[in-house]
């Protein structure tokens, strides 16, 4: 029986590593589906009826912008009409809201002025500066007049290309089927870990693995209560969780429960912002609070914090140490996203600007060099979603640029990263070493990589988070590494096409800056641990070995899963969408 | 929602900047991951920076000569073995250049871009040598307290049997930080070793004379102890009188040598030390020698006659010269010269493609190998060497200062014992130290090799 054991354990690797490779491909091809799959499929929610039947314009989302300009949804070319004069929105509960942008106050609903709060039925008659539009639901004469308008439009070069573009979305994916290859990676791993990890920890990985093979199945409930259809991003975040929990067993096994309890009370922040997103208008009341919320831990961590490593962004709670600048990431999105009309009014767009550039000012004076530059990135997204204004974001980067070499020469040690960069094996006996044991770690894994446990990565310094990737691609290979790094950019992609269904501009802006984020950190780890970029110390979401990047991870994911899934407002509509095949107009 | 969505898809450029920071990676990874492996800080293959997976090195006469292990580097038992093929070996700290740890560290850690290091650190490899270390170890005693260098190599197949350089130091006590590379103990003299020619360089002069000069062998030489060559006076190493070619050679005659270098000229002489492959560095096993170093431009007569009996300022290195001579036994043609044995199957087809370098032409090489038969005949004694049928030349390079380097190479023209040899004493006490080596050595081939 030992000689059998002994037999099998000489050979399970041998041929364990192509199956983790096949298996992990599979997955990834799954979640990229479930990601990434759209019905392309045009909805018409109302029609705007413009002077009695001389234009009847499509409303195609539940968030539009009226005005001459041809970068509004619905375009009235006269001249009484701003450029940017009018913001339709559907509220929660099927009705329509009209907001002024100019602040005029010569909106009128049924011949009566009207606020933002004002309801409006169809067939109710609008009037914007004096010029007066029905709104009507979608008939089938429209419909028709629509499709006329589609055939047009496939004439033109850039439909051509954006149908080819299609393949990339052409089929759903299963959640089942990527959950049932996960549990075969996860017990094939397990088995792994059982011959090269030594059995004194073995209960404590077991029992991890055990969650984290049962969790994805209880998200199969769990999504009927949040009214999730498209589990993608949730999948990714569990294949990723699967990698991230086998590294801590190699590297730090004594530390699996407490990563394991922070993806439980990670995925208690995903279901309560969840719950919170469904519901527009309250995210929107919420927002403000969310706002003070994130610069009151922030400046109580640059007051209260402990220093580690340089960086004061941890706070102490009991026996509890949590990296505020994490969970802070949720709020900062969730307070600067926005829904349309209230974009379009220009002094909230000066009171986002004002909040995100406090944000990352209090974070550059903690030191964390790392995630400051995460939040910049991120709130250079957010201005450029929620503003469009290139030239201010020109601007924003040269002053800041400018700011940022001053902090740097006040820095010697981050000064000292740069010479390193680039050059990380001449100093490999002092400052590069940490990069030229992970490019070595990395090579020695070779594609198909050693096994979990069997590198010499995991007795690095922050070798589960830093440089986790090192360690990924010593132990699991190269293939899957970059498998790894894919899921992330996948599921940018996923955001930046939630546009085509999202409900409102809310769920495409923050699953947008969500999603950067998630990305920026990716780049900044992996190719800071292998010298492509500075090396800058940042974890990467749900691998790396860090209880507050794994919550604020969870929290991070709602805002995707929120733009992928949240597509129609709560309340039954008046009047029922008419579904038509083909592209937007 | 339109102007959002437009935005959204400017989002893109991420994805674009991290795919090309992905392709920066991927083109270090590409060129440098053989290398990155090989860095002594990867303990997936290094013990303290000693090599746990490079399987074990035998000797040809099955001496464990290196044994790597989970501790590191284990060396051969004996001691003189140690020293002996030291400089075949390499040292741990990666001092010795130009050995197996150094050029063959690849194929000893057997990375491999699919599998990494997998393999290497789950399979035990073997490297079998042709290096004979009971040879070896004579050799390296038979140059007493002398430092020197000596290449044995079988003519008919290319093997290298001993490659000794000393100095030497034991691998297990290797000399501190500070100990100075003055006198070259990280250097494998026979294969980087730079020693003035002296006569045996007249086996070079030769080959020029007996392929351009058609009397050469009719031709009448009178020394009378020197001779004025250009602005020179020539010393000869004795009064020989009159002499014919054969006899000058054996009597390693400076007037004779100094004024065929003359009637070949400049040019001649450059074309045929070109010729004889000396200035050419080669290829053994990884391992590169040092190009013997022969230059004549501007030279005047004197000059010319100097560097034809070997002085003037040629440099020669044993190992280029020892291919020389191996031609010379082997009708002219050089088999590849190698010390690592590869008996696998891709080997044997590559090896059968492989063609001898042909350096001399099949009848010159005869009539020179005749001419040092003659030597050893006329001048060496053949009863020195009992039934090998040694045809060989001496040499003494003077230096500047000290005791003159003696040499002595050759090979046996016997079928049984197939091998050209290099010996090198260096500031040698007498005149024949080099041949008195090769005597000790030599004699012993029979019982040692078989």
């Amino acid at each position: 029986m030992e000689i059998t054991m002994e037999l099998f354990e000489k050979y399970y690797l041998l041929i364990a590593r192509y199956v983790f490779v096949i298996l992990a491909f599979f997955i990834f091809i799954e979640i990229k589906r479930l990601i990434l799959y759209r019905q392309e499929k045009q909805r018409i929610l109302a029609i705007l009826n413009v002077g009695n039947g001389v234009e009847k314009i499509p409303i195609t989302h539940y968030e539009v912008t009226i005005g001459r300009s041809s970068a509004c949804d619905v375009v009235i070319n006269l001249r009484f009409i701003s450029k940017q004069h009018a913001v339709l929105v559907m509220n929660d509960s099927g009705y329509w809201n009209l907001t002024d942008t100019r602040f005029a106050g010569d909106i009128m609903v049924n011949d009566v002025p009207a606020n933002d709060k004002t309801p409006i039925h169809m067939g109710d008659t609008i009037s914007l500066s004096g010029v007066e539009m029905v709104i009507q639901p979608p008939t089938y004469d429209n419909v028709k007049e629509y499709e006329k308008a589609l055939k047009k439009q496939q004439k033109k070069l850039s439909y051509c290309f954006r149908q080819k573009l299609k393949f990339i979305g052409r089929r759903d994916g299963s959640y089942t089927k990527a959950i049932v290859l996960l549990n075969i990676f996860q017990l094939l791993t397990c088995l792994q870990m059982f011959f090269s990890i030594d059995a004194s920890y073995h209960t404590n990985i077991f029992i991890s693995f055990a969650v984290l093979f049962v969790i994805p199945w209880l998200f199969i409930p769990l999504a009927k209560l949040l009214r999730l259809e498209n589990l993608g991003a949730e999948s990714a975040a569990f294949f990723l969780s699967t990698i991230g929990f086998s590294m801590i067993a190699s590297a730090n096994p004594a530390e699996i429960y407490k990563q394991l309890l922070a993806l439980l009370i990670g995925i208690v922040i995903y279901i309560i912002l969840c719950l919170a997103l469904q519901n527009l208008d309250t995210i929107m009341k919420l927002r403000r609070y969310a706002a003070f919320l994130s610069i009151i831990i922030l400046a109580v961590t640059l007051v209260l914090g402990s220093n580690i490593n340089g960086q004061t962004n941890w706070i102490r709670l009991g026996p509890l140490s949590l990296q505020t600048s994490e969970l802070v990431k949720v709020l900062f999105i969730f307070a600067s996203s926005a829904t349309l009309n209230w974009l379009f009014k220009s002094k909230n767009l000066r009171n986002l600007i004002i909040y995100s550039t406090a944000c990352v000012g209090l974070l550059f004076l903690m030191g964390d060099f790392g995630t400051a530059l995460i939040f910049f990135v991120t709130f250079i997204i957010l201005m450029f979603m929620t503003s469009g204004d290139i030239k201010a974001i020109f601007m924003t980067l040269l002053v800041s640029g400018l700011g940022g070499l001053m902090v740097l020469s006040f820095r010697p040690y981050i000064m000292r990263r740069f010479e390193t960069w680039r050059h990380v094996f001449t100093h490999m006996y002092d400052s590069g070493y940490q990069q030229a044991s992970a490019l070595i770690a990395l090579a020695s894994g070779g594609l198909l990589g050693l096994g979990v446990g069997n590198g010499f990565a995991k007795n690095l310094f922050a070798a589960d988070t830093d440089i986790v990737i090192a360690m990924i691609g010593e132990e699991w290979g190269l293939l899957i590494a970059i498998l790894v790094a894919s899921i992330f950019l996948v599921i940018l992609l996923g955001a930046i096409r939630s546009h085509k269904v999202a409900r409102s501009s809310y769920y495409v802006i923050a699953a947008c800056a969500a999603a950067g984020m998630f990305v920026i950190q990716t780049a900044l780890n992996i190719f800071g641990a292998l010298d492509v970029l500075p090396f800058t110390g940042v974890t990467l979401p749900f691998v790396s070995n860090g209880g507050s990047s794994m919550m604020g991870s969870w929290g991070l994911l709602s805002f995707i899963s929120a733009a992928l899934n949240y597509a129609t407002p709560n309340e039954h509509q008046e009047v029922k969408p008419v579904d038509i095949g083909g592209d937007e107009v | 929602m339109k102007r959002i969505s437009a935005r959204a898809k400017y989002l893109v450029i991420i994805m674009v900047v991290f795919l090309f920071c992905s392709a920066v990676f991927a083109k270090d990874y590409i060129t440098g991951a053989n290398q990155w492996v090989t860095y002594p800080t990867n303990q997936n293959i290094y013990y303290e920076g000693e090599l746990t997976v490079a399987g074990d090195i035998y000797s040809t006469d099955g001496v464990r000569l290196l044994s790597s292990t989970n501790q590191g580097l284990v060396y051969a038992d004996d001691a003189t073995v140690r020293l002996a093929t030291l400089h075949n070996i390499g040292d741990k700290n990666d001092a010795i250049t130009n050995s197996i740890l150094t050029t063959k560290r690849d194929m000893l850690i057997g990375y491999s871009a699919i599998n990494g290091l997998f393999e290497a650190k789950s399979k035990k490899n073997t490297i079998n040598l042709t290096i004979n270390a009971q040879l070896s170890s004579l050799a390296y005693d038979a140059l007493g307290y002398q430092d020197g260098a000596i290449a044995i190599m079988n003519y008919k197949t290319g093997e290298i049997l001993t490659m000794v350089s000393k100095p030497s130091f034991d691998p297990n006590n290797p000399p501190s930080e500070e100990a100075s590379d003055d006198d070259g103990l990280f250097i494998n003299r026979v294969l980087n070793g730079l020693y003035v020619p002296g006569s045996i360089m007249k086996l070079v002069t030769s080959y020029a004379a007996l392929e351009t000069i058609d009397d050469i062998e009719s031709q009448t030489f009178d020394c009378q102890g020197g001779i004025t060559i250009g602005d020179q006076w020539i010393e000869c190493n004795g009064v020989h009188g009159h002499q014919s070619f054969e006899q000058a050679l054996a009597n390693s005659c400076n007037v004779a040598f100094g004024l065929i270098a003359n009637q070949l000229g400049n040019d001649t002489l450059s074309t045929y030390v070109q010729k004889s492959g000396l200035t050419s560095s080669t290829n053994i096993d990884g391992a590169k020698t040092s190009a013997s170093r022969f230059n004549l431009s501007g030279a005047s007569k004197a000059d010319l006659a100097w560097a034809g009996i070997g002085q003037y300022t040629t440099l020669v290195n044993p190992m280029q010269f020892l291919e020389y001579v191996a031609a010379i036994a082997n009708d002219g043609t050089l088999p590849t010269p190698h010390y690592i044995k590869d008996d696998s199957f891709l080997s044997s087809l590559t090896q059968m493609t492989k063609t001898d370098s042909e350096i001399l032409d099949k009848r010159t090489a005869n009539r020179l190998a005749e001419l040092m038969r003659n030597n050893t005949i006329q001048t060496y004694g053949d009863y020195n060497f009992p039934g090998l049928e040694i045809s060989a030349k001496t040499g003494t390079a003077e230096v500047e200062g000290k005791n003159p380097h003696a040499w002595f190479v050759g090979f046996s023209a016997n079928e049984e014992t197939p091998y050209a040899f290099v010996f090198i004493v260096e500031n040698a006490n007498y005149t024949g130290a080099a041949t008195e080596a090769a005597k000790q050595v030599l004699n012993q081939i029979p019982n040692i090799v078989k």
